[in-house]
């Protein structure tokens, strides 16, 4: 299947392009953009599950700093370097979370090679750089890279293509690597059991109407094997698809997800399912700085998926408002409730964040 | 008394080399962003020095931004009001930071949905190359990033003989600009 799939890519990739004028200043070589992000989260729980993948407690949850780095090697050749060093209350890390050279094939498509936030989905792919660029505190619960419901990370070569016609922009990213990274655990009484992904292909497509640029809509779809350490394995199919209107007022973004795990042995076949919904208003009183926001999110778990066995079905209602204190910064408030469907547990937190970009 | 005419020749050298320095860094506090012309956002072609008045008041945006551009466009209809109210004519000109997305189609989609339909108010696009040049000349800097341009806010407040005379940020009381109490 996947060479089928790989085989169409390719196809795709070979078709004609109609931008042929590069930018090639001399202004533009060898020259360095640094960008950094940054955000410190706080929270307060009124319970906590027993079992979870990560440990969370009231106060102090996190502060993080991300340094995007870019430069322009040649022409047709840049580099991209994302650094991000966290800090929570018992451990400090730091990670190579991206690392891509892309060259320039011409105005509309690339081709590039390196470490990707996997483009699955909408929110993966347009708010992949900061917290301060999303209007909520935290990603959607199926694009929690924490929880690693949708992949979250991906190595491999990329070709991205911008195809313009008289009424749409599509924007198309077909890429094979690696697969999955061991971000997946499933606890066991006796020693956790990690799953790694061997290979995978991976598709997107974004359309915005040309003459309505507030809407955008397209899906994506990742093809992978996966081999946990106890010798399992598994073909992973994921698909998502999404719809947002992105107004002078109000943002409207609705994204939903499905996750298909078809074992190689006889550990059966299993869909698992996420959706959100978000709703967001920029108020008309202090120049537009105040935008309250209200998000849903579904989670739907199969109880014998082996892969997500470390996952669980959950709802949670987040009702926030952020404020853009300056032009580069922004504070959250957020209250939430969340129904964890295996621990019978329903938890009542609040949040708080100040984010910027420096 | 040793006279050291290396010595002054140096320092003359010195103060040409300061006094063009100079010269340099007034040219840079000048508008001068006509390298081609520009498209409106009906598609016609616009010359910035065209657009006369007593003041031009300019920055750089995208019709894509979600952020930062919401809050220069509530700042530019600040600045109308203190113009207008003082009987000043003002010239509004947005400079788009991404011409690949930003067709004057775009533009004049993003106009009407503001309602910004006054005459006064020009929506300009151009070449990624020209628009990085009016950049550079204004001391305006953007990173691209995949879809996102990050930018802070600046606005440029021009008088009639293209001169940067105010600087107007997001914290900047528009009341108590410097080229309003010259017009007094």
């Amino acid at each position: 299947m996947l060479k089928k799939i790989v085989f169409a890519a390719l196809v795709s990739s070979s078709l004609p392009s109609t931008a042929t004028t590069l930018w090639e200043s001399d202004d533009t070589l060898r020259n360095v953009n640094l960008i950094g992000f940054a955000h410190i989260d706080v929270a307060q729980f009124d319970s906590l599950p027993e079992q979870q993948n990560t440990q969370i407690d009231d106060g102090f949850q996190e502060a993080r700093v991300a340094l995007h780095l870019s430069s322009r090697l040649s022409s047709r050749i840049t580099t991209f370097i994302e650094a991000e060093l966290t800090v929570t209350e018992d451990n400090t890390s730091d990670s190579l979370e991206r690392w891509v050279v892309k060259y320039d094939i011409d105005n509309n498509s690339q081709i590039s090679a390196g470490r990707y936030h996997a483009p699955v989905g909408y929110w993966n792919q347009y708010y992949h750089h900061g917290r301060w660029l999303q209007i909520s505190k935290d990603r959607p619960v199926q694009s929690d890279f924490g929880l690693g419901f949708v992949p979250a990370h991906y190595v491999g070569v990329m070709y991205e293509r911008k195809i313009r016609t008289e009424s749409l922009t599509i924007d198309l990213d077909i890429g094979l690597g690696q697969g999955r990274e061991a971000d997946l655990i499933i606890p066991d009484f006796s020693s956790p059991v990690t799953v790694k992904g061997k290979e995978a292909f991976v598709a997107q497509i974004n359309v915005t109407p040309n003459k309505n640029r507030k809407l955008n809509y397209g899906g994506s779809t990742w093809v992978g094997d996966l081999k946990s350490s106890d010798g399992s394995t598994f073909e992973e199919q994921v698909f998502t698809a999404h719809f947002r209107y992105s107004g002078i007022t109000g943002d409207f973004l609705a994204e939903a997800s499905a996750v298909k795990h078809d074992s190689q042995d006889a550990r059966g076949n299993t869909s698992n399912y996420g959706a959100y919904l978000q709703y967001s208003h920029r108020l008309s009183v202090m120049e537009g700085r105040l935008r309250p926001y209200v998000r849903l999110d579904y989670l739907d778990i199969d109880e014998d998926d082996y892969v997500f066995a470390g996952l669980q079905s959950q709802d949670r209602q987040t009702l926030g408002i952020r404020y853009d204190v300056t032009d580069n910064s922004a504070i959250k408030f957020e209250i939430r409730h969340d129904d964890l469907k295996d621990d019978d547990l329903s938890i009542e937190s609040i949040h708080g964040q100040f984010s910027a970009f420096f | 008394m040793i006279i050291n005419i290396g010595g002054i020749k140096n320092s003359l050298i010195a103060a040409f080399y300061l006094m063009l320095s100079s010269l340099s860094f007034a040219s840079h506090a000048e508008f001068r962003p006509d390298l081609l012309p520009w498209s409106n956002d009906e598609g016609e072609q616009v010359l910035t020095d065209s657009i006369a008045g007593d003041v031009r008041i300019v920055s750089l945006f995208y019709t894509d931004c979600p952020n930062t551009c919401n809050l220069t466009i509530e700042k530019f209809k600040q600045l109308e009001k203190v113009f207008q109210n003082r009987g000043i004519s003002a010239n509004f000109i947005l400079m788009s930071l991404d011409p690949k997305n930003d067709t004057p189609a775009a533009l004049n989609a993003y106009r009407i949905e503001r309602g910004l339909v006054s005459k006064n108010w020009y929506f300009l696009t151009s070449t990624e190359p020209q628009v990085a040049t009016v950049a550079k000349q204004l001391g305006y800097q953007f990173t691209r990033l995949d879809d996102h341009v990050f930018h802070r806010m600046k606005i440029f407040i021009i008088d009639s003989q293209g001169n940067i005379v105010d600087v107007v940020k997001m914290s900047t009381d528009v009341e108590r600009l410097s080229i309003l109490s010259e017009k007094k």
